[in-house]
């Protein structure tokens, strides 16, 4: 329990309305997707429950932030900064734990036109922030989760693939700036924010702390709490005149398509000839969206309910259906787009290839164009199932992306035939490319069943069987490898790099109060 | 210390000849230079300069110091000259990516990349003696800023031998797997981010040698045009280029991309009658399949946009040639470097701003050169789009002659006085060298400084890395 003081101070703080320690409000943030994995990937009973915060406080400022910091070291409460978040990295793990829920501080605070950055707090969602955008043509990196979360918890927190990451990169690299609640309390600003106001650079003077503050995969809310980022903007590609255009209900509401978009999804035969064509296509700069998924996946992305993605499927989807890259050409005018559309039917014919939208085989309608840019198509995934997680996910080039799918597929087939995990065929993978074919990566979304204790286990089999598969391999560090004990599976291979995180975590949070459960747990600076 | 670094290096690559030294030495002499080869060697070094608190600073460029800090600050300094690991380790065309060492030149780097169809990202016609593992490690702006996203491009994986003694390879290169494994995993060292939570890579860029010693990294490239041209806009007013600039940049449709006013147009490419006060510098290719149409299309595209803001582009300035341009711009400068050559000596002043504010920081140096009575006209100015516009690096170089002791004390004064007047006005010294280091560390929070030092301390418990620059002015003990 808390001591009634301690709740009593964080009272003060934010106010009775905005505290609260009722039951059913505390579980609302212990029942996390994939806490069944998590728990039994730890030897235990799958459940979807996890730890329960003693309280949740929802501050609307910076200063409420810092003060309820400071309380929590005063008081060695552990604390876990909380915006949009779903999955076991968003809930509490220590039991004298409270949750600091951010969704009052929702403020776009600046959209600088010109030298294309927002700055923008916690809770602000993909969809409001790429609502107020599009007056000014611009858009931003909004990763796969979907519209409704946070992208500063992407920038600051965790990984950020997106479906436009070809065109605007990966969140990690978009950051400009933070404002930043160490687990201390102190209030650290990076880059030129601390200067002079500004947020057009988030580096130096000297090194960046942007070097502490995520990697590649986030530090997921262990080391502190983010009140405000800077992102980068990128321009939206249509006409000045273009306007957003909607009509028609869920789930078949109408979007009217820029003039100059164009949706292709290129098969190829073989790997081979995909991975070729995948470089190519990126290299040129002609793809907002470069993405591949299963067969089955193509039928979940362009349809609207899961009978119309069975219909697709048993109307021959499948079975003309091979290594394909779903292909967004998005153009600011007539001249880029003829360029761009020419270069990808020449690329399509390079490698022997067929489009399938052409063909028939599936028809985006013009509010799939929507989603693709709003990263809706991610949450067709649930259709065929509530529940998915995904593993492998190296990131670096489309080689290895292609190689990492490759070798999964029998491993995956393993599991499937075990009957612990969706059938896919063992071809279910995402990959996409960021920063124009720069990086890449794969990962593999499966299907399991949360409510089955035998699908849960299965499936937490396949992720260990996997982690090991890409430790052998040498096929990247996937997202997931995080957490004291995870890092430790992939420490001896990995040049002990955890030995580094732990003093990080040491310096800036001695007490260890910034929820490690996700990131790493501290050590004792040597004296 | 002779007899140690002997039995590290061997014999050859160990001195302590005063003529040697003196080329290593500003204020204060260096106790020996050594010239290691390999990462082992390096380690062993920090290990023994931490146990006997010995500063060590590393130099892997052999030309002039234009910004005159990369100098011993303390007593009893090893200098580690990395110029002899200068080996191009890999080039891999297909993932646009080359793995080098410190002593790479971009010199040698071109020619190696130009065989296998490749770019670099590459400063403003830099030193032909300049490394390009140190320039990428100073955050140095290149000249296409639509390839670069991150302000760490073009730097990607590095290995790293941290103050303690201990080695990592940062970014995806950390592993699983040895870097032959990873080739054979189809990677390339192409994900700079990581290990893991953590983005060691940003810590030691930037860190001018305060918290690793870098012995290679992988850098982004891109691919060799087959159709490249060049266009110049002249005015004498740069904020005529602005609604241009930023139009341009949006769309990411140009190749270089930056402005010089005419003293450094002329000291860097050609004088010629008539050049306008300031010249924008547009380059523009296509490659591959249908490479000519690309550079119709991004030509027709930046030519649209030029007759929307009022910008006339040409394809030569009088008698210089767009095409001439281009050919200096893949190259590095000539042996004697560009910047020295009018009046002999140079002093480089740089600062980030955003481009709407490059021509109001010019105007407020301009000012106080005239205040302290230094030559408008010996002051060159380069503007520099960075991060596909989202900041400008603003370079100002002050020429002058050594010989000209008056003048030598009027460059003191402006540097001194217009950099603390930039500072003041909000100009962001990212990367501080000589007089502003101080009163830019002065302009910071506690708590930046707080968490640089926590860093420095986690890297470099012992200090032993380049003491006394940025904000580290810990004395050895």
């Amino acid at each position: 329990m808390l001591e009634k003081n301690v709740y009593e101070s964080f009272k003060k703080i934010v106010g009775d309305q905005f505290i609260s320690q009722d039951p059913a409000v505390m579980d609302t943030y212990a029942f996390q997707w994939c806490n069944e994995i998590e728990s039994a990937q730890r030897g235990e009973e799958p459940q979807r429950f996890g730890v329960r915060p003693l309280a949740v406080l929802l501050p609307a400022s910076l200063e409420e932030v810092q003060a309820i910091v400071r309380l929590c070291n005063e008081h060695d409460v552990t604390f876990k900064a909380h915006t949009t978040g779903m999955g076991p990295w968003a809930g509490v793990s220590n039991l004298r734990s409270i949750q600091i829920d951010l969704r009052r501080m929702n403020r776009i605070l600046e959209i600088d036109e010109k030298n294309m950055y927002a700055v923008i707090e916690p809770y602000v969602t993909n969809a409001e922030l790429q609502s107020e955008l599009f007056r000014y043509g611009l858009m931003h990196h909004a990763q796969g989760a979907g519209p409704q979360t946070s992208p500063l918890a992407s920038h600051t927190s965790f990984v950020g693939p997106g479906f436009t990451s070809p065109y605007t990169g990966f969140s990690g690299r978009n950051v400009l700036g933070v404002e930043w609640v160490l687990p201390s309390g102190d209030i650290l600003r990076l880059g030129s924010y601390d200067y002079n106001g500004k947020w057009f650079s988030g580096d130096g003077p000297g090194f960046s702390l942007r070097g502490i503050m995520r990697g590649w995969l986030g530090a997921y809310g262990g080391l502190g709490v983010f009140t405000k980022a800077a992102i980068r903007l990128f321009s939206w590609p249509a006409p000045k005149d273009w306007k957003w255009k909607t009509g028609g209900t869920i789930p078949n509401y109408d979007w009217e398509v820029p003039p100059y978009w164009q949706l292709y999804v290129l098969n190829f035969e073989e790997w081979e000839e995909y991975q070729s064509a995948m470089y190519e296509l990126n290299d040129r700069e002609v793809c907002m969206v470069a993405t591949t998924s299963a067969p089955e996946g193509l039928a979940a992305l362009f349809t609207n309910t899961k009978t119309e993605a069975i219909e697709a499927i048993f109307a021959g989807l499948l079975a003309r259906t091979r290594n394909y890259i779903v292909v967004l050409v998005a153009a600011h005018t007539r001249r880029e787009f003829e360029f761009r559309a020419k270069l990808v039917k020449l690329i399509l014919e390079k490698y022997g290839g067929n489009d399938l939208i052409e063909e028939g085989v599936i028809t985006p309608k013009p509010m799939h164009y929507g989603e693709t840019v709003r990263n809706m198509l991610g949450a067709h995934a649930f259709r065929f199932s509530n529940c998915f997680q995904s593993t492998h996910g190296g990131m670096d080039t489309i080689s290895m992306a292609v190689r990492l799918a490759q070798l999964n597929q029998p491993v995956k087939q393993k599991y499937i035939e075990k009957g612990v995990i969706g059938d896919d065929r063992g071809l279910g993978v995402w990959i996409t490319s960021y920063e124009s074919g720069h990086m890449a990566h794969m990962e593999v979304p499966t299907v399991y069943d949360p409510t089955s204790v035998k699908s849960c286990l299965g499936y937490a089999e396949y992720q260990d069987e996997c982690n090991k598969m890409d430790l052998d391999q040498a096929l990247g560090m996937p997202f997931f490898i995080v957490g004291d004990e995870v890092h430790e599976f992939y420490a001896e291979r990995t040049m002990h790099y955890p030995d580094w995180l732990r003093k990080i975590k040491a310096s800036f949070d001695p007490k260890g109060l910034s929820d490690p459960s996700h990131y790493v747990k501290g050590v004792k600076k040597d004296k | 210390m002779v007899s140690i670094m002997t039995g590290i290096v061997g014999r050859d690559d160990v001195s302590d000849n005063d003529d040697v030294l003196s080329k290593y030495s500003g204020k204060t002499i260096p106790s020996l230079v050594v010239w290691p080869k390999t990462t082992d060697e390096i380690a062993r070094i920090v290990r023994w300069a931490n146990l006997k608190k010995i500063s060590l600073l590393v130099r892997s460029s052999s030309g002039p110091r234009l910004r005159g800090d990369w100098f011993p600050k303390v007593e009893n300094t090893i200098i580690l000259d990395l110029s002899k690991m200068d080996r191009i380790l890999r080039i891999d065309p297909l993932n646009k990516v080359v793995m080098i060492e410190p002593g790479v030149t971009y010199g040698k780097l071109l020619k190696e990349l130009t065989r296998k169809g490749l770019r670099p990202a590459i400063p403003f016609i830099p030193e032909a003696s300049k490394s390009v593992l140190s320039a990428c490690l100073d955050r140095e702006p290149t000249i296409m800023p639509r390839f670069h996203w991150d302000s760490s491009d073009p730097l990607l994986c590095t290995e790293t031998v941290f103050g303690t003694g201990d080695v990592l390879r940062t970014g995806a290169a950390a592993g699983p797997g040895s870097l032959e494994e990873q080739w054979a995993s189809g990677q390339a060292q192409k994900n700079p981010q990581g290990p893991s939570q953590f983005d060691p890579f940003r810590l030691v860029q930037g860190a001018q040698g305060t918290i690793g010693i870098v012995t290679w990294i992988s850098m982004k490239c891109e691919q060799l045009p087959e159709h490249h041209k060049l266009y110049l806009a002249g005015s004498d007013n740069l904020n005529d280029f602005m609604d241009f600039n930023y139009a341009v940049l949006r769309r990411r449709l140009a190749d270089e991309h930056f402005m010089l006013n005419k003293v450094n147009f002329e000291a860097a490419i050609a004088s010629a009658n008539d050049i306008p006060e300031w010249v924008l510098v547009i380059g523009v290719s296509g490659h591959g399949m249908i490479a000519e149409e690309e550079l119709e299309y991004r030509t027709g595209d930046i030519m649209d946009i030029a007759r929307e803001t009022n910008i006339i582009l040409h394809d030569s300035l009088g008698k210089i040639k767009g095409t001439d341009i281009l050919t200096l711009l893949n190259k590095p400068s000539d042996v004697a470097y560009w910047k020295l050559q009018v009046y002999g000596e140079c002093h480089e002043i740089f600062f980030l701003t955003t481009l709407d504010r490059a021509k109001e920081f010019y105007e407020v140096f301009q000012n106080t050169a005239n205040t302290v009575g230094f030559p408008i006209d010996q002051i060159g100015a380069y503007i520099q789009p960075l991060a596909q516009g989202t900041n400008t690096h603003v370079g100002l170089d002050l020429f002058y002659s050594p010989e000209d002791k008056e003048l030598v004390e009027k460059m003191i004064s402006l540097s001194s006085m217009g950099q603390a007047q930039l500072l003041n006005r909000g100009a962001y010294f990212s990367r501080p060298y000589g007089f502003i280091v101080d009163a830019v560390f002065k302009h910071a929070s506690s708590s930046t400084l707080s968490a640089m030092r926590r860093v420095k301390q986690i890297f470099d418990p012992s200090n032993i890395l380049n003491p006394g620059a940025l904000c580290f002015k810990e004395v050895l003990q």
